[in-house]
C-alpha cells in the first residue's frame, strides 16, 4: 500500500519555443501512514506534482502507482481514485458553493453515489474532525469567518473518507491561532485515523514540527526525499535553492560557531530546549 | 482555447505603429474593415493584402503571433465557408451527393474567407500594438460627444479596461475551481444536458463570489488611490496627434479612395 | 509630530437579514485611541477580527468612524472636502496583490493615482519614474501585471502609492498571500522607504517575525489596544512586547521562535534576560553558560 511515482515527467507546451519542464524524472515512494512535507520555491513544481498524484494532470512520461496499480493505465477509474486521494487546494474556501455548511460538505460523498443519509453521516463526522460544531451546520458557508470557512472546505474533502490527504498550503493567510489549529488538526488526523498526509508548505518551521519525511523540489527536480533532520544538514544546498532551514537550526549553527558542541540538526523549540538544558547542565 | 485569443493582448515592442495615436489606429482599423467590404475585385484584395503585410512588417509583431489569433475563429470560418460553397446557386462544377459545388460558390466562399481572416488580423494588429488603456482612452476621447446625451463614456471605458485586466485572472480561477471540484468527485463530462448544466453550479457560484469579492477589493483600492470618476483626471500620456498621425491619416485616405475605385472594377 | 491621531473612535459592522433588519452588530473598533508619530515604523498585531484592518480603512477615509475623531496629517477624516488630500498623504497597500492593480501595464498602473489627482503629464511621468525606481521594478515597467509574481505585484502596488508622494503608507497584511521571498521583498522595501524617504509605515501583519524590526508594536484586541495580564496596554518596542510571551499567547498570538526558545529556557530558571528577539542576542545571552572547554 503506497503511492509510488516512477520517472514522472511533465512538459509544458512541448514542441514549442516555450517548452519547459514542470516535473523532471521524479521517482519516490510514499509509505502508508506517513506524514510527508513537500517544500520548494514558487514554480518549483510542487503544485503540479500533487495534481499528478490524483490524476488531475497527466504526465508526459513516467507514471504513478497507487497500491501497485498504474493510475494512468487505460480503464483505471480516476474518479474513484480521487475519493481515496483527497486533494485540498490552496485557499479551499474559494470552492464553497452550497446554501449551508452541511450540504456543502455532503457534495463529495454524494458524488461518490452515497445516499443522503450516508452522505450526511460522513459530513457530520468530517465536520466534527475539523472542529465545526452542529450550531454552524445550517449557516451559509459565506457567513463564516476565514478560519471556519477553511475548515469546512477541508471537511468537504475529508467527508469522502480518503486514505491519503494532500493539502496545498493549508495555513496560507491564516492568523497564528488558525495556523496552529490547522497543523494540530492535521497531526491528529494523521495519528488517530492513520491517514497518509502530504503537505505542501513554504514554512520550514511548520514542517519541522510535524513531518516525518521531507521532499524538496527545485526547478522541477526532486532534490531531497529524506527525514527532515537529514535534509536540514544540507544548509548550503537548501539556501542555493532559495530555501532556508528552520530558524532553530540556524541558531544551532550559530551556537556551534560560538563554541557550543550542540547537535547541528535540532529544528524545533522543544528539541533545542532539551538539548540546551542538557549541555548547559541546568 | 480561451488562452489562444490574441485580441486584447498587447505585444510590447517599439515600432512606428506602436507609436501612433490610438485614435489613428482605431480609425485605421475601421477604414480597413470597411474597405474589405466595398471592394469586390481581386485587385482590391491584392492591395489589401499588401497593405496588411506592410503594416505587420513595420509593426514588428511576429507573424505567428498574429496568426495564432486566427485559431479560435477557425470553426466560424469553416462553417461560413462551407455554407457559401454549397448553398450558392450558379454554374455547377461538380456534386458530392446532394451537395452541389458551383463556381460562384467557390468564389464567394474564397472572398468570404479572405474577408474574415483579414478582419481578424486587422483588428488583432490594432490590439497587439495598442495597450488596453490607450485603446480605452481612444474610445473615451472619440466617443466623448456621447456624454452630451448622458452616456457615461468614461465609466464604460474604465469598465472595459478593468474587464481586460481581469479576464485572464478569472479564466485561471475557473480552471482552478474546476479542478478542485473534480477532486471532490464532481463530473463535468458525462450525463445529459440538464445534468451537465447542474454540474456547473459548483463552478459558477464560487466564481461569482470570487468576482464580487475582487470587485469590492478593487473598488476600495481605486478609492484609496483617489479615484473619483472621470472629472478632474489627467493623463500621464495624453492623446496627442503628431506628424506621423497626420501622415497615417493621409495614407489611409489614399488607400480608402483606391479601394472604393477597385469596387467598380470588374477584375 | 503625530501623523495619525485617533481619539476615542468607534466603528460597527451590521449584519442585516433579507428584510434589511439589523440582526447583528459587531463593534469592530471600541473606543480606540492612539497616536502615531511621523517617520516611525509601527506594527499592528492581533488575531483576525481584532479590528486592525478596520482601523486601516478608517485612516484612508474609506470608512468613517461612527464616533470619535481621527486626524490624518492634521486633517479630520470626517471632513469630506479633505478626503482626497487624506488619501494622497496616507496611501494603502492591500492584501491581495491582484485586486489592487487596475491597469494592464505596470507604469500605467503606477500613474493611476497621480492621474486621479489631476497632476500635469510631465509631473506624472517624473513621479512614475521615481516610484518605479524606488521599488526596483525598472525592468518590468512595460510588462503586464499578469506576468509578475505575487511579490512583484505588491512592489507595483507600493510604487502606485509612492507616486502620490505620501507621508504615510498603511500596509494591510500585504504579505499574507506571498511566498517567503515575496514577503522579504515587501518588508525590505517598507523599511527602506521608512529609512530613506522618512515615510511613516503602519504595517499590519500576522507574522511575528515581521514585527521584530519595527520601532513600535501595538497589539489590538476587540477593537482597542489590548491589555497585558496586569492590565497595562500592549503598546511598546518589540523588546517590550515580545517579553510578554504569556500575555501574547492569551491573545491568541505567538512570538518569534527564538523569543519562544529564550522564554522556555527562562522558565526553566536559566537567568537570561527577557525580550530576546534575534539569534545573535540569544547566542550572546547563552555564552556565559557555555561549559568550560574540555
Amino acid at each position: 500500500m503506497s503511492i509510488r511515482a516512477e520517472h514522472l515527467t511533465h512538459l509544458y507546451s512541448p514542441g514549442t519555443a516555450f517548452e519547459s519542464y514542470a516535473l523532471k524524472d521524479i521517482s519516490f515512494e510514499i509509505a502508508d501512514g506517513s506524514f510527508v512535507a513537500v517544500i520548494g520555491h514558487t514554480g518549483s513544481g510542487k503544485s503540479t506534482l500533487i495534481q499528478h498524484l490524483n490524476g488531475l494532470y497527466r504526465p508526459t512520461s513516467g507514471t504513478v502507482y497507487y497500491n501497485g496499480e498504474d493510475i494512468f493505465a487505460e480503464g483505471y477509474d480516476l474518479k474513484a481514485l480521487r475519493t481515496k486521494i483527497g486533494l485540498v487546494f490552496q485557499y479551499p474556501e474559494y470552492q464553497l458553493f452550497e446554501e449551508d455548511v452541511i450540504t456543502d460538505v455532503m457534495f463529495g460523498p454524494k458524488n461518490m453515489g452515497l445516499s443522503d443519509d450516508e452522505a450526511r453521516a460522513r459530513a457530520k463526522k468530517a465536520l466534527m474532525q475539523v472542529g465545526i460544531g452542529e450550531s454552524l451546520y445550517k449557516r451559509s458557508p459565506f457567513d463564516l469567518s476565514g478560519g471556519q470557512k477553511r475548515r469546512v472546505a477541508i471537511a468537504g474533502v475529508l467527508a469522502m473518507d480518503p486514505e491519503v490527504l494532500i493539502l496545498d498550503e493549508p495555513t496560507a493567510g491564516l492568523d497564528p491561532r488558525g495556523r496552529e489549529e490547522t497543523l494540530a488538526m492535521l497531526e491528529e488526523l494523521h495519528s488517530e485515523r492513520k491517514i497518509t498526509v502530504i503537505l505542501v508548505s513554504h514554512s520550514m518551521d511548520d514542517v519541522a514540527e510535524c513531518a516525518d519525511m521531507l521532499m524538496v523540489l527545485k526547478d522541477a527536480e526532486l532534490k531531497f526525499f529524506d527525514r527532515p533532520k537529514e535534509v536540514f544538514r544540507h544548509v548550503e544546498e537548501l539556501e542555493s535553492y532559495g530555501l532556508a532551514v528552520p530558524e532553530i537550526t540556524y541558531l544551532a549553527h550559530d551556537l556551534i560557531k560560538a563554541g557550543l558542541d550542540i547537535d547541528p540538526t535540532v529544528s524545533t523549540v522543544s528539541e533545542a530546549k532539551a538539548e540546551l538544558l542538557k549541555l548547559l547542565k541546568w | 482555447m480561451l488562452r489562444d485569443i490574441t485580441i486584447g493582448q498587447y505585444y510590447p515592442v517599439r515600432s512606428p505603429i506602436h507609436g501612433l495615436d490610438p485614435r489613428t489606429k482605431l480609425a485605421g482599423t475601421f477604414i480597413f474593415l470597411i474597405s474589405l467590404f466595398v471592394t469586390k475585385s481581386l485587385i482590391g484584395y491584392l492591395i489589401a493584402t499588401f497593405a496588411l503585410i506592410f503594416l505587420i512588417r513595420i509593426s514588428r509583431v511576429p507573424a505567428r503571433y498574429i496568426t495564432k489569433g486566427l485559431k479560435p475563429v477557425l470553426i466560424i470560418l469553416v462553417i461560413s465557408v462551407s455554407f457559401n460553397i454549397f448553398l450558392t446557386p450558379g454554374r455547377l462544377l461538380f456534386a458530392i451527393g446532394p451537395l452541389k459545388v458551383t463556381a460562384e460558390g467557390l468564389k464567394t466562399a474564397g472572398f468570404m474567407a479572405i474577408r474574415l481572416i483579414y478582419l481578424v488580423i486587422g483588428s488583432s494588429l490594432m490590439t497587439l500594438t495598442t495597450t488596453p488603456t490607450q485603446l480605452t482612452d481612444a474610445l473615451e476621447r472619440s466617443l466623448g460627444f456621447l456624454n452630451k446625451v448622458h452616456v457615461p463614456v468614461h465609466e464604460i471605458a474604465m469598465m472595459m479596461a478593468i474587464a481586460l485586466r481581469f479576464i485572464p485572472i478569472l479564466i485561471e480561477e475557473t480552471d482552478k475551481i474546476m479542478k478542485a471540484q473534480m477532486a471532490r468527485g464532481a463530473d463535468f463530462e458525462s450525463g445529459n444536458l440538464i445534468r451537465r448544466a447542474k454540474a456547473l453550479v459548483p463552478i459558477l457560484v464560487p466564481l461569482f463570489v470570487s468576482a464580487f469579492r475582487r470587485a469590492a477589493d478593487l473598488a476600495n483600492a481605486m478609492e484609496a488611490r483617489c479615484y473619483h470618476g472621470g472629472g478632474g483626471r489627467t493623463k500621464m500620456r495624453p492623446l496627442k496627434y503628431g506628424t506621423s498621425d497626420k501622415r497615417a491619416y493621409a495614407v489611409m485616405l489614399v488607400y480608402f479612395v483606391i479601394m472604393i475605385l477597385t469596387g467598380f472594377l470588374k477584375i | 509630530m503625530n501623523i495619525i491621531k485617533a481619539a476615542h473612535i468607534f466603528y460597527e459592522y451590521m449584519v442585516r437579514d433579507e428584510n434589511d433588519k439589523v440582526i447583528e452588530t459587531t463593534k469592530a473598533l471600541n473606543d480606540l485611541s492612539l497616536d502615531i508619530e511621523e517617520g516611525s515604523f509601527v506594527c499592528l498585531l492581533g488575531h483576525n477580527g481584532c479590528g486592525k484592518s478596520t482601523f486601516a480603512k478608517l485612516i484612508n477615509a474609506l470608512n468613517l468612524p461612527k464616533e470619535g475623531t481621527l486626524l490624518v496629517n492634521g486633517m479630520d477624516t470626517a471632513d469630506g472636502s479633505l478626503t482626497l488630500r487624506i488619501r494622497e498623504s496616507a496611501g494603502m497597500v492591500f492584501q491581495n496583490p491582484d485586486n489592487q492593480i487596475i491597469s494592464n501595464i505596470v507604469e500605467e498602473d503606477v500613474a493611476f493615482g497621480p492621474e486621479n489627482i489631476g497632476l500635469p503629464s510631465e509631473e506624472i511621468m517624473e513621479r512614475v519614474d521615481e516610484a518605479i525606481n524606488a521599488v526596483g521594478m525598472q525592468a518590468f515597467r512595460n510588462k503586464s501585471p499578469n506576468q509578475l509574481s505575487g511579490g512583484q505585484k505588491q512592489r507595483v502596488a507600493i510604487a502606485g502609492i509612492m507616486a502620490m508622494r505620501p507621508k504615510c503608507i498603511i500596509f494591510d497584511e500585504p504579505t499574507a498571500m506571498l511566498d517567503p521571498d515575496g514577503r522579504k521583498d515587501v518588508l525590505e522595501i517598507a523599511h527602506r522607504l521608512n529609512r530613506e524617504e522618512n515615510i511613516t509605515i503602519v504595517h499590519i501583519t500576522h507574522y511575528m517575525e515581521e514585527a521584530v524590526d519595527a520601532d513600535r508594536i501595538i497589539v489590538l484586541e476587540n477593537g482597542s489596544i489590548a491589555e497585558d495580564l496586569e492590565g497595562r496596554p500592549m503598546d511598546g518596542t518589540p523588546k517590550d512586547i515580545f517579553s510578554k510571551v504569556e500575555d501574547l499567547k492569551a491573545l491568541a498570538l505567538t512570538v518569534p521562535v527564538i523569543t519562544e526558545l529564550a522564554y522556555e529556557l527562562r522558565k526553566e530558571g536559566l537567568p537570561i534576560r527577557e525580550g530576546i528577539l534575534t539569534r545573535k542576542e540569544l547566542v550572546d545571552a547563552l555564552k556565559p553558560f557555555f561549559p568550560k572547554t574540555r
